[in-house]
C-alpha cells in the first residue's frame, strides 16, 4: 500500500501501542495472576483495537479479537483462573494480530490456520457460550449480557439548547431503557416561570437508576453526541460482583441521599480495621503487608505520572531541532571568538549571555531526546521466556533502573545488542535445571538487566547466575582459531574479552538461538558505533557480568581539542584522564620499539598522531600526551600542543571517509575550521598491533 | 408509515451505500448529491431525518444544516453529519450549526443504523 489514508496510519499506531501493552501487562499477570487490573488492562486493549479495526477495514483483526476479548471478559468475570497457558494464548495471539495488521497493510493472505490454532486453544481453555459469530460493530452494546450487572446513578441535565440540534431527549430515554431496568425522577428546579420560558428549550433534568449489565461505557455511548455541552454524571453504585469491601461504601451513598453526615460515616470508619491489619491479624507478615502496600503506591503514582500531560512529536522534528542547535552552538563559538577580537566590554557581556543561553538550549534539547530505557527493557521479559522454554530451561528476568534515561538514538541502536546479550546468557549461561540443582542453585536461573547513569554514561549490566565462562577454554578456543598467536601473558580480562573477537564462539554444538559464532563481535561493533564499551566478568559456576558504558547523547559532546601542526582533532573529554609533557629523554625508548610513557610510576602505552596520520615528525623538546581510558586501559595520544575545552556538535564522516579507521565524526570550530574526532578504541587496537610487531621482531 | 432519511453525499458510492442499508431496514431513502439538491427534494416532503456529508460542492453540509434549521419546518429534526476525525474542527462547526450528531468514515452499516436508533424516535 502506498500512501496510507491518516487515520488508518493512526490506527496502526495505537493498535502497535495497544499490543505492546498487551504483552506487558500478560507478563505482569504471570507474575501475579490475581490482579484484576492487568486483566482489565488485556481486555480494554483488545476491546480498542477490536474497536477501532472495524472501523478501518483490519475485518480479520476486528473479528479475531472479538473472541479473545470474549473470552477475556469471562476471565474478566472471575468465570476462569489465568494460568500459564492462558498467557500463552494471550501472548500468540498478540502476535498473531500483529501478523494480521501487517499482512494487511502488504496485501497479504495471513495464516488463518494459525488464527485457528490459537481459537482452538482458547476454546479448551475457556470454552464460548453461544457466541454471536462476527458482529463486531455497535461494540458498546455487545457487552449487554456478559457484564456483570450494576445499578448506576445518572444525572442526565442537558444543554438547554439541546432541543435545537434535532435531538429528543426522550430518544436517550427511550435508549437507556432498552439497556435495563429503569428508575426516573424528573427534576423541575430549573424551569424558568412560564413567562421566561423558550418554547425550544429543555430545563428539566432527570435523576436516573438503572439497573443494567451493559457496563459504564455502553451507558456513556448513549450520550455520546450531547456529552460536550451537557452534564451527565454516571456513578456506579452496587454491583453483585463486587468484593464485600466495597459495599462499604454504604456511608458514601448515605451521605449522598443525606440520609448520615460525612462525620458519622468518618466516626464509624475509623472504628474499622483496614484490611492490612486485618491481614495481619491472620498472620500475614506485617512487613509483607508493608512492602505490598509501598508497591500499591508507587504503582499509583507512576501511572498518574504516565498520565501527566504529555505531547507526541515526531522524531524527525526533534531530529530538526538538534541538528538546529548544533548550528547554534557552532555558530555561538564564532560569535564568541569574534567578540573576543573586538575588546567591547558591552559585546562581551551580550556574547557570554548568548553562550550562556545557548547551552541551556543544548541541554534541553538533549533532554527532549531522552527517553527512559525501560521501553528497551520490556520486550526483554518476554524473550527470556520463549527462549528458556524452547531450551527447556528455567529462566527469569530481573530489571532494574528502567526510568534511567539514554538519548532516543541509542535506545534504537541498543535493541539489539542487548538481545545478543541476552540470548547468549539464556542459552550458554543458564544451565539445565537438572545440572544447576546438582551444582546447589535454584533451578531457574536469573537474568538481570541493570540500567544506571554515572556522570555523563549510561552503565547497563546484563548478568546471568549461570556457570560462567572458562577462561582457558577460551584462550584455547582463540588460539584455535587464530584469533591470537598464544594465550601467554595475557590477563583474565584480556581473554575473556576475546569471546568479542570477530569469529569467536564457544558454544560446543551451534544451538537455535544462538552459537552461529556471530553476536558478541555484533556487540562490540553495536556498541562501539555509539562510543561506548563492553567488558565481560565472569566467574566459572557462578556466572558471567556483561557491563556496557554508553554515553548519555550522540550529538554534542564536550571534547579535548588538540593540535598536531596545523591540523586540530579532538578527544572526548569524558575519556580524558590527564594531560603530560613527553620529554625527549622519555622518547629514548622508542629506539627500542617501546611506546611507553611513566606517569607517577604506571607504565602507559602511547601512540603519536604523527606516526598515525604520517606526519613528519618535529623535533620539539616536549610533546603532549593526552592520557585517555579506553575501557579500563589507559592510553596516551600524543600531539603537538593542548588547546583547550571545546563544545563539540559531532558531524558524521561523509561515506568517502568510511575507510578513515582512528576518526568517529568531524566537527567544525568557532572559527570555521573543521576537527577531526579521534576514535579512541581504534587507535588503542593499532597500538596493541605495532606493540605485538615491535615485541616480534 | 415508514420513516423518511434524506441522505446527501457528493459520492454516489456513499450514498448507495447509505442507501442499500436503509432500505433495508425498512426506511424510505431521498438521494441528493449536494446541499442545494437536498434543499430542493426536502422542500415539500416529510422528512424524519438527514445524513449529510460535510464537504460538498454547490452547498456544503454545514450551510445545508443551517438552512434546515432555519426553516420551521425542520427545526427539530434530526441531522447526521458524515465527518472524519481529523475534522475535529468542522465538527464543532456542524455541531454550533445544529447538527445532532456524526458519524465519523468510515463507517459500517451497523454503525449507521447504531447512530440513526440514537437520534431517531
Amino acid at each position: 500500500m502506498s500512501k496510507l489514508e491518516p487515520h488508518i496510519e493512526t490506527f496502526l499506531e495505537e493498535a502497535r501501542e495497544l499490543l505492546t501493552d498487551i504483552e506487558e501487562a500478560a507478563l505482569e499477570l504471570e507474575a501475579d495472576p490475581g490482579d484484576s487490573e492487568l486483566i482489565n488492562r488485556v481486555f480494554r486493549a483488545m476491546h480498542t483495537i477490536k474497536g477501532s479495526g472495524a472501523m478501518f477495514g483490519f475485518d480479520d483483526v476486528a473479528g479475531f479479537t472479538h473472541h479473545l476479548e470474549t473470552a477475556l471478559d469471562r476471565v474478566r468475570e472471575g468465570h476462569y483462573a489465568v494460568t500459564k497457558d492462558l498467557i500463552d494464548v494471550v501472548l500468540t495471539s498478540r502476535d498473531y494480530i500483529a501478523g494480521l495488521l501487517s499482512a494487511q497493510l502488504e496485501g497479504v493472505a495471513p495464516d488463518f490456520d494459525e488464527g485457528q490454532r490459537i481459537m482452538d486453544r482458547l476454546q479448551v481453555l475457556i470454552p464460548s457460550e453461544c457466541e454471536q459469530s462476527g458482529n463486531v460493530v455497535g461494540a458498546a452494546r455487545e457487552a449487554k449480557g456478559g457484564g456483570s450487572s450494576q445499578i448506576l446513578r445518572i444525572l442526565m441535565k442537558l444543554d438547554p439548547c439541546v432541543m435545537k440540534t434535532g435531538l429528543d431527549p426522550i430518544v436517550l430515554l427511550a435508549e437507556l431503557e432498552s439497556l435495563g431496568e429503569m428508575t426516573v425522577t424528573g427534576q423541575a428546579a430549573d424551569v424558568p416561570s412560564l413567562r421566561d420560558l423558550a418554547f425550544d428549550e429543555c430545563h428539566l433534568w432527570w435523576d436516573i437508576l438503572l439497573h443494567t449489565d451493559a457496563g459504564v461505557d455502553a451507558v456513556k455511548d448513549v450520550f455520546i453526541f450531547v456529552e460536550d455541552d451537557s452534564v451527565i454524571d454516571i456513578s456506579v453504585l452496587g454491583g453483585e460482583a463486587q468484593q464485600p469491601e466495597k459495599d462499604m461504601r454504604l456511608g458514601e451513598i448515605l451521605v449522598e441521599r443525606g440520609d448520615a453526615t460525612p462525620e458519622q460515616v468518618d466516626m464509624a470508619l475509623q472504628d474499622q480495621k483496614r484490611t492490612g491489619e486485618l491481614l495481619a491479624e491472620q498472620g500475614v507478615d506485617q512487613a509483607k503487608i508493608d512492602a505490598a502496600l509501598a508497591q500499591q503506591r508507587a504503582m499509583r503514582s507512576r501511572r498518574d505520572q504516565a498520565e501527566a500531560s504529555s505531547i507526541r512529536v515526531a522524531a524527525e522534528k526533534l531530529d530538526s531541532l538538534m541538528n538546529l542547535v548544533g548550528e547554534l552552538v557552532i555558530t555561538q563559538a564564532q560569535l564568541t571568538q569574534v567578540a573576543a577580537q573586538c575588546d567591547k566590554p558591552e559585546l562581551a557581556l551580550t556574547v557570554e549571555n548568548v553562550e550562556r543561553l545557548t547551552t541551556e538550549i543544548r541541554d534541553c534539547v538533549l533532554n527532549v531526546r531522552m527517553l527512559p530505557i525501560g521501553a528497551t527493557f520490556n520486550k526483554f521479559g518476554r524473550l527470556v521466556r520463549d527462549l528458556s522454554s524452547e531450551l527447556g530451561k528455567l529462566a527469569g528476568l530481573e530489571t532494574s533502573g528502567s526510568e534511567t534515561e539514554v538519548d532516543k538514538t541509542v535506545i534504537e541502536c541498543l535493541g539489539d545488542p542487548l538481545v545478543h546479550l541476552i540470548r547468549n546468557s539464556v542459552d550458554h549461561g543458564i544451565e539445565a535445571p537438572d545440572v544447576r540443582e546438582a551444582a546447589g542453585k535454584p533451578r531457574a536461573g536469573t537474568i538481570s538487566l541493570r540500567a544506571s547513569q554515572a556522570g555523563g554514561d549510561v552503565i547497563i549490566v546484563v548478568a546471568d547466575d549461570g556457570a560462567g565462562i572458562d577462561p582457558e577454554k577460551v584462550a584455547r578456543k582463540a588460539v584455535e582459531k587464530g584469533i591470537i598467536p598464544s594465550a601467554e601473558g595475557l590477563t583474565r580480562t584480556e581473554v575473556l574479552d576475546l569471546i568479542l573477537q570477530p569469529g569467536f564462539s564457544t558454544a560446543e554444538k551451534v544451538t537455535d538461538v544462538s552459537g552461529r559464532g556471530v553476536g558478541m563481535d555484533v556487540v562490540r561493533r553495536e556498541i562501539d558505533k555509539l562510543r561506548g564499551t563492553v567488558t565481560i566478568e565472569s566467574e566459572l559456576g557462578r556466572g558471567t557480568t556483561v557491563t556496557i558504558k554508553l554515553p548519555l547523547t550522540l550529538a554534542i559532546v564536550d571534547g579535548l581539542l588538540t593540535g598536531v601542526g596545523a591540523d586540530r582533532y579532538v578527544v572526548q573529554l569524558s575519556e580524558v584522564r590527564e594531560c603530560v609533557e613527553l620529554t625527549s629523554e622519555q622518547r629514548d625508548f622508542e629506539e627500542a620499539g617501546r611506546h611507553l610513557v611513566s606517569v607517577r610510576g604506571e607504565l602507559v602505552p602511547y601512540v603519536r598522531l604523527r606516526d598515525l596520520f604520517d606526519l613528519p615528525r618535529r623535533d620539539i623538546e616536549i610533546e603532549q600526551a593526552v592520557i585517555v581510558m579506553v575501557g579500563e586501559h589507559p592510553l596516551g595520544v600524543v600531539v603537538d600542543a593542548v588547546i583547550g575545552n571545546v563544545q563539540t556538535v559531532i558531524k558524521p564522516l561523509g561515506r568517502m571517509f568510511s575507510q578513515a579507521d582512528y576518526l568517529s565524526g568531524a566537527t567544525i570550530l568557532g572559527d570555521g575550521t573543521v576537527a577531526l574526532i579521534l576514535d579512541l578504541p581504534h587507535i588503542m587496537a593499532q597500538a596493541h598491533a605495532a606493540d605485538g610487531r615491535a615485541q616480534v621482531a | 408509515m415508514s420513516k423518511t432519511i434524506v441522505t446527501v453525499d457528493d459520492s454516489a458510492s456513499v450514498r448507495q451505500m447509505v442507501s442499500f442499508t436503509l432500505s433495508q431496514e425498512g426506511y424510505e431513502v431521498i438521494e441528493a448529491e449536494d446541499g442545494k439538491d437536498a434543499l430542493g427534494k426536502i422542500s415539500g416532503a416529510s422528512v424524519d431525518m438527514v445524513i449529510t456529508d460535510l464537504n460538498m460542492p454547490n452547498m456544503d453540509g454545514i450551510e445545508l444544516i443551517r438552512q434546515l434549521r432555519a426553516n420551521g419546518d425542520h427545526k427539530f429534526t434530526p441531522i447526521v453529519m458524515l465527518t472524519t476525525e481529523s475534522m475535529d474542527a468542522k465538527k464543532a462547526e456542524g455541531k454550533s450549526a445544529g447538527a445532532t450528531g456524526w458519524i465519523v468514515k468510515p463507517f459500517k452499516p451497523d454503525q449507521l443504523l447504531a447512530v440513526i436508533k440514537k437520534v431517531l424516535r
